[in-house]
């Protein structure tokens, strides 16, 4: 009772609003549409989170070290399209999985070494990349998809694990989501994550060699975005270059939902887990209750607005109680 | 001044592999263009080249379209200037216009266009049209019929009519007479798209006859040319909508994608019937699975060459007609490999 009592409701609330709005969609949609909370409904929501999700990931990293990818659509599809295309030339699966994953760590490492090296900002610097990227691989496909995927690419994303509910590609986000979370709280190269985001300067001065672990991130980001590329074509049976257009603005905004700030410093992968799953509920709910596809972008883009929103006052409030207590103190 | 260096032989050495990577007559994002000669080999005289303007220059209804309109010219001694967007480029629009103005300001015998839109391109047909250009459009027509000679191709509000009307005559064979139907298509904007839902729409009921107030249409899906997104969509009403008896595709490889393994992914192969709009290869991985059940397909060669033989009647001083409708052809599953076959090989 006591502990209870401790617990100030008012900060509680504001650091888990996230939670609290997705338990009211979900209650919110399962007495709008009675389909939305059946098997069958949870099933598909969890297939089609995976490639958002693991994305999400890696940008949220990105973003908490200072930085930001907008070509993270652009290189899910380069890097799935040649997993594909090397897949379908009977190429031993091994090399097509490593293939792809290298083209997105190396696409990622591009974009990191172009902003350390001349000192760019990164939003021109991924900006520049995505149409470069995206422009290469549809010149390479002409835009066609490639089909014909052998039967074990296919299984990467479509294998059903558990009481087809939970799908392969789900379980690889899980632990991938896992993984990350674990490397951000517990390892050094987590701990300079938040440090170089915080202040790079700082973070410089203390002995962190800032050129090279922004690079580290960028490579990492990207090689997620590679891993994300498999999923994606996995999951659609063909290798479609034109995919995953504005996939990083739905990364970014789960991110920043989910409390990661946009300067960096702040923000934490289960904050951006839950900012991930807000959004995919919420576009889930309105596809089940028959709103039309424009009318889901703007009541999303809305949302997104609100969310963005509700943590600048969360922020100002949590700097006003901070500030009140600093001020007690002395 | 090493850094300048570095980063322009970084810049050269990326545009290098672009350029080296695409092939010699197609640009990503940007308006392409072919150039087709006459007979013997050189290029005509202003009075022999002719504007072939059209929405897209890839895929398996453009690329036929088109081959086959440059083979009808050279045969006749006529050069063919071939400029196309791409799908899905945003300044598409933008980048037709000026392609349709530079065949204006070179001051063509003939100009054939594709309208993204009606009302976008009647001004341009018109300014042609004035200085003595044989204007002709095809795929979709522009607003203003009397700024163009004819219009070549399909109808696809009629289109649309022959989908609706056969997929309801299949419909009712399989004894489907009620439940739920949708449609996805990648823009619900492009005049082609909205003609064709429309006519699919009426022709749906006609077919259906006396069993057509039975039937509810779904809000339809645009995915945006998102394979993912009109998979997802798809389930998700599929999931909402347990008597959904029928899908209708309306062109291009992701909302075809999208289709397909949506029904796969919910187990609904044979159970939800899948009509498609124009032939594409990637029907065929669906065929055996029962992902597809019949198309509609434009006979685009047939149109490419009429476009270009009544272009250069025009502009000899033949009289030419103010419609050349050219009909759709509908295919059944099991007959579209074969039917793509002889379709490549026209």
């Amino acid at each position: 009772m006591n502990k209870l009592k401790k617990i100030n409701w008012k900060e509680a609330l504001f650091n888990k609003w996230v939670i609290i709005v997705l338990i009211v969609l979900v209650i919110c949609f399962s007495f709008m549409s009675p389909v939305f909370a059946t098997k069958g409904n949870m099933a598909n929501l969890l297939r089609s989170l995976p490639t958002l999700g693991i994305v999400t990931l890696g940008l949220t990293m990105l973003i908490i070290t200072g930085g930001v990818d907008l070509s993270c659509g652009a290189i899910v599809a380069c890097s799935g399209t040649v997993s594909v295309a090397l897949a379908v030339k009977g190429i031993h699966p091994v090399i097509c999985i490593l293939a792809g994953i290298a083209t997105g760590a190396a696409c990622g490492y591009f974009n990191g070494y172009m902003i350390t090296r001349f000192k760019l900002q990164p939003f021109i610097v991924t900006l520049g990349a995505n149409y470069l990227i995206r422009g290469i691989i549809l010149v390479a496909t002409k835009g066609i998809f490639i089909s014909g995927l052998p039967s074990w690419y296919y299984k990467i994303s479509n294998t059903n694990i558990l009481f087809n509910l939970v799908y392969s590609n789900t379980v690889i986000f899980i632990v991938l989501a896992v993984i990350v979370a674990f490397v951000m709280k517990n390892t050094c190269f987590g701990r300079y994550c938040y440090a170089v985001g915080s202040n790079k300067e700082a973070s410089r001065l203390s002995g962190i060699n800032v050129t090279k672990h922004f690079r580290r991130v960028y490579l990492i980001e990207g090689a997620l975005a590679g891993i994300t590329g498999i999923i994606m074509m996995s999951y659609l049976n063909v290798g479609a270059s034109s995919e995953a257009v504005g996939l990083e603005a739905y990364a970014i905004a789960a991110s920043i939902i989910g409390g990661t700030q946009f300067g960096g410093g702040i923000g934490t992968i289960g904050g951006a887990v839950s900012g991930l799953f807000t959004i995919e509920v919420f576009k889930n709910g309105l596809a089940v209750i028959g709103i039309n596809t424009y009318g889901q972008h703007a009541v999303t883009g809305l949302l997104i607005l609100i969310a963005i929103g509700i943590d600048y006052l969360r922020k100002e409030s949590l700097f006003k109680i901070t500030t009140v207590k600093a001020r007690n103190k002395k | 001044m090493k850094k300048l260096i570095a980063l322009v032989m970084l810049i050269g050495m990326t545009l290098a592999a672009v350029t080296g990577c695409s092939s010699k007559d197609t640009k990503n994002g940007d308006v392409t263009e072919a150039n087709n000669t006459n007979q013997a080999g050189t290029n005509s005289t202003t009075n022999k080249k002719l504007y072939f303007v059209s929405l897209n220059d890839q895929g398996p209804y453009w690329m036929p379209l088109i081959e086959s309109a440059k083979k009808t010219a050279e045969e006749r001694g006529y050069n063919l200037i071939v400029k196309s967007g791409v799908a899905g480029d945003p300044s598409r629009p933008q980048k037709l216009l000026e392609a349709i103005q530079e065949g204006i300001d070179q001051n063509v015998a003939g100009l054939a266009m594709a309208a993204l839109d009606p009302e976008m391109f009647d001004k341009k047909a018109e300014e042609a049209s004035a200085k003595g250009i044989k204007v002709v459009t095809f795929d979709t027509d522009i607003a203003t019929s009397d700024y163009r000679l004819s219009y070549i191709g399909t109808d696809n509000y009629e289109a649309g009519m022959e989908l609706g009307k056969k997929s309801a005559a299949d419909m009712i064979s399989k004894g489907i007479t009620s439940g739920k139907v949708t449609c996805i298509t990648y823009s619900g904007s492009a005049q082609n798209m909205v003609d064709r839902y429309k006519g699919l729409q009426e022709g749906f009921a006609e077919g259906m006859g006396e069993y057509a107030d039975n039937f509810t249409w779904c809000e339809w899906i645009i995915n945006d040319l998102s394979a993912s997104e009109a998979k997802r969509q798809l389930e998700s009403q599929i999931i909402a909508n347990e008597d959904l008896r029928a899908v209708f595709t309306l062109g291009t490889e992701s909302v075809i994608t999208g289709a397909m393994e949506a029904i796969k992914s919910q187990n609904k192969q044979g159970v939800l019937l899948h009509y498609g709009f124009d032939y594409s290869q990637t029907f065929e991985p669906g065929i055996e699975d029962e992902l597809i059940t019949a198309i509609v397909d434009q006979n685009c060669a047939e149109i490419g060459r009429t476009i270009v033989e009544k272009m250069i009647d025009a502009a000899e001083g033949k009289e030419i007609d103010n419609t050349y409708p050219i009909a759709v052809n509908w295919v059944l599953a099991d007959e579209i490999i074969e039917y793509g076959k002889m379709k490549m090989n026209q």
